[in-house]
């Protein structure tokens, strides 16, 4: 629904504010008709005619009416969904594992003023976090389903990793919308490294937030047992070796194996032939600036290039990609839809998370949860609210016919 | 029209048809309301007989006559019926406003022609003046079938310009002051310095009637027009919007003002005045005017 308060809807303040200049300053004269003498009008009337007044009030209306209705159409006016005005039940569900920081606290504050309820992911659904915790976050839905007094709406803060949500999606009775939480504000993750030649190497860093991942790549000298500070955000290093060949690097309670060579899978294949060539010139200049090699590879890829979706924000890569999407008019999304989250999380985790993480329980969400029922739901209302909209365009249409008769033919002869 | 045949219409001469015109200051005085001729018996030439009607003079009955043929006939003297109707017409530029097709020079030609005819059948002597700055046209007065033909021609022939014109010596009267004479004028009274009311104060004589005819539009009277126009002066060219409807009715309200205040100031002339909307045929002018003529005769 447009909001008459944004820029893109100031044109219609226009179409009442110009017309209504033009009207007050029209010196239309109509049609002339010879009379006999207009000496019988007398000056004062004559002044007054020739002052700004308003009249002709019906024309008037009229014309903006038309304006109006122009505006909406050209600005694709979509009427507000009832669908979405339906959910008078609305729950929120904190995961009661997710750190609530002052900000998140001034959204539960704020969302606890508008009439929601604020319960924690847990078995019987508290309004208080309590140390019996369930993990398999799927199973208290279905409990929740099961109630008398179960909301039609939900609203899930969880972990950014979605590591709770275990098995398959079961079907639920009501909607659900997830916003999730990074574990810690740009705490970063190391999560590549590999030899940059001589004693160099390079770690590739991830530094989630709720919106977006970023990835960041830093080229260190191998030193045997020492401890490197990075520049912020990025955390202390320790660097380790182990053996001629290998070298550990920790940060953070993480371990990442320096790599003799490093590789990145992609998977290109539904990328249009007409933008395949310039998206394989992109990676060769991304093979040479970073050094690592890409390969094509669509069994096990690190990055899937869509053309409706790019597989990723990275801070690492994203000048080049940029370009390549800026050229070749690949969109990407910034992750801030909870639904693009699901869809892009386990696409990015799953291949940058090496396995020795993994075993971290840094739980990933199977791919097939991401394109569940709920996004299905959610395109077919999407599709309605479409049907809604076309609908509305059909009106304004016949208004505006309808008006510009009236004008032409009524409102002109009276 | 280039037919002086247009000028007759069959259905106005009909609507006319049995009446007469008559002519109210057949004497000497000047008083209003019909006064008798106090002139009688010899010495006034015979013209003819006429059916008796309610109200003439029993002086006048022919006993005769009655004694022969059991019915009352009215013994009329020349002098008594013949009388000079002079046709005067505004020739000035706001004379060509048109109202439902029909411009008021045209509607006073058809009721002139008509009129004229009235007057040809009662054997009355008529003339024709039109006036406006730039021409001023004089024809007769004379009888006679032929020169009401050579009338309607001229009446056809008219051309309206300009303004009425201001120099009122341009009119003295073309009659003698003994002369029976009715004056009938038709204009639209639209004047600049009233220059219409010194021509017809020129023309008052005692033995004189005057009628005007003030010939106005039904768009005039109503300000009727649609929408949002422009009205452009006939005569001066000036040119005024008119839009709103407090604009109309403050029109409509000085005009019923200045109406009135013709009604009064022609009363005071003692002259007749006859508000002629064209919206009305002159098939019903015309026998409104003649019926309320003979009313106030009798």
């Amino acid at each position: 629904m447009q909001n008459f308060l944004h820029p893109d809807c100031w044109p219609i303040g226009w179409a009442v504010f110009v017309p209504l200049l033009i009207h007050l300053w029209n010196r239309k004269e109509g049609r002339t008709i010879l009379v006999g003498s207009i000496q019988w009008i007398p000056e004062q009337e004559q002044r007054k005619i020739n002052r700004i007044q308003f009249s002709d009030f019906w024309r008037f209306l009229v014309r903006t009416l038309m304006l109006l209705c122009l505006c909406l159409l050209i600005l694709q006016y979509l009427w507000p969904n009832k669908e979405q005005e339906t959910y008078s039940n609305k729950w929120i569900l904190v995961d009661p594992q997710i750190k609530i920081s002052n900000s998140l606290q001034l959204i539960l504050d704020s969302l606890s003023k508008t009439k929601n309820d604020i319960r924690y992911l847990q078995a019987q659904f508290p309004k208080e976090k309590s140390t019996k915790s369930l993990n398999n976050h799927w199973a208290l839905l279905q409990q929740l389903a099961v109630q008398n007094d179960r909301p039609d709406s939900v609203l899930i803060f969880s972990n950014l990793y979605q590591k709770d949500f275990m098995t398959s999606r079961p079907t639920l009775p009501f909607h659900i919308a997830w916003q999730p939480i990074p574990e810690e504000e740009e705490s970063p993750i190391l999560l590549k490294a590999w030899k940059a030649g001589g004693n160099r190497a390079t770690l590739l860093f991830a530094l989630p937030s709720n919106t977006s991942f970023s990835f960041v790549k830093e080229i260190i000298d191998l030193q045997e047992e020492e401890n490197l500070a990075l520049e912020s955000p990025l955390p202390s290093l320790k660097i380790q070796q182990n053996s001629p060949n290998k070298w550990m690097i920790e940060s953070s309670n993480q371990q990442v194996l320096v790599e003799n060579q490093a590789s990145v899978s992609i998977d290109i294949t539904s990328i249009s032939k007409e933008n395949l060539y310039y998206l394989r010139s992109a990676i060769r200049a991304i093979q040479e600036y970073t050094g690592v090699k890409i390969l094509e590879d669509s069994s096990e890829p690190d990055f899937i290039f869509q053309e409706e979706i790019a597989a990723y924000t990275t801070q690492y890569f994203s000048r080049e990609l940029n370009s390549i999407s800026i050229l070749q008019n690949l969109h990407y999304q910034e992750a801030n839809d909870a639904a693009m989250v699901q869809e892009l999380l386990p696409i990015l985790l799953d291949s940058f998370i090496p396995a020795h993480i993994k075993q971290l329980d840094r739980r990933i969400m199977d791919t097939q949860l991401a394109t569940s029922s709920y996004q299905a739901q959610e395109r077919l209302s999407f599709n309605d609210q479409k049907q809604a909209s076309r609908r509305f365009d059909s009106i304004l249409w016949i208004l505006l016919l309808g008006l510009f008769l009236v004008d032409r033919f009524w409102i002109g002869n009276n | 029209m280039n037919n002086i045949h247009e000028l007759l219409l069959p259905k106005y001469l009909h609507s006319v048809k049995g009446l007469e015109l008559l002519a109210k200051k057949t004497v000497a005085s000047f008083l209003p309301g019909l006064h008798q001729s106090k002139r009688t018996g010899a010495g006034m030439e015979f013209s003819n007989y006429r059916t008796y009607q309610s109200g003439d003079d029993l002086r006048m009955l022919d006993w005769k006559l009655y004694a022969r043929s059991d019915r009352f006939y009215i013994r009329e003297a020349e002098q008594e019926k013949n009388i000079h109707v002079q046709f005067l017409i505004d020739t000035s530029a706001s004379m060509l406003h048109e109202d439902s097709g029909l411009q008021k020079i045209d509607y006073a030609r058809f009721l002139i022609a008509t009129i004229g005819w009235l007057a040809l059948q009662q054997g009355d002597r008529l003339s024709l003046q039109s006036m406006n700055e730039h021409q001023i046209t004089r024809l007769g007065p004379k009888p006679g079938r032929k020169f009401f033909q050579r009338l309607l021609y001229q009446l056809l022939q008219l051309n309206c310009s300009g303004k009425f014109p201001n120099t009122a010596n341009h009119f003295a009267p073309t009659t003698s002051k003994k002369e029976k004479h009715l004056l009938l004028f038709f204009t639209d009274l639209y004047e600049h310095h009233d220059e219409i009311f010194q021509t017809l104060k020129n023309y008052r004589r005692p033995q004189q009637e005057i009628i005007l005819f003030h010939l106005m539009g039904q768009n005039e009277l109503e300000m009727s027009f649609k929408g949002s126009v422009t009205l452009e002066d006939l005569e001066t060219k000036q040119r005024i919007q008119l839009g709103s409807k407090e604009d109309r009715l403050k029109y409509k309200e000085l005009l019923s003002e200045r109406i009135d205040g013709l009604k009064d100031q022609f009363t005071t002339m003692q002259m007749d005045y006859l508000l002629v909307n064209m919206q009305e045929s002159p098939g019903s002018i015309l026998p409104y005017f003649l019926k309320k003529r003979i009313h106030s005769r009798n």
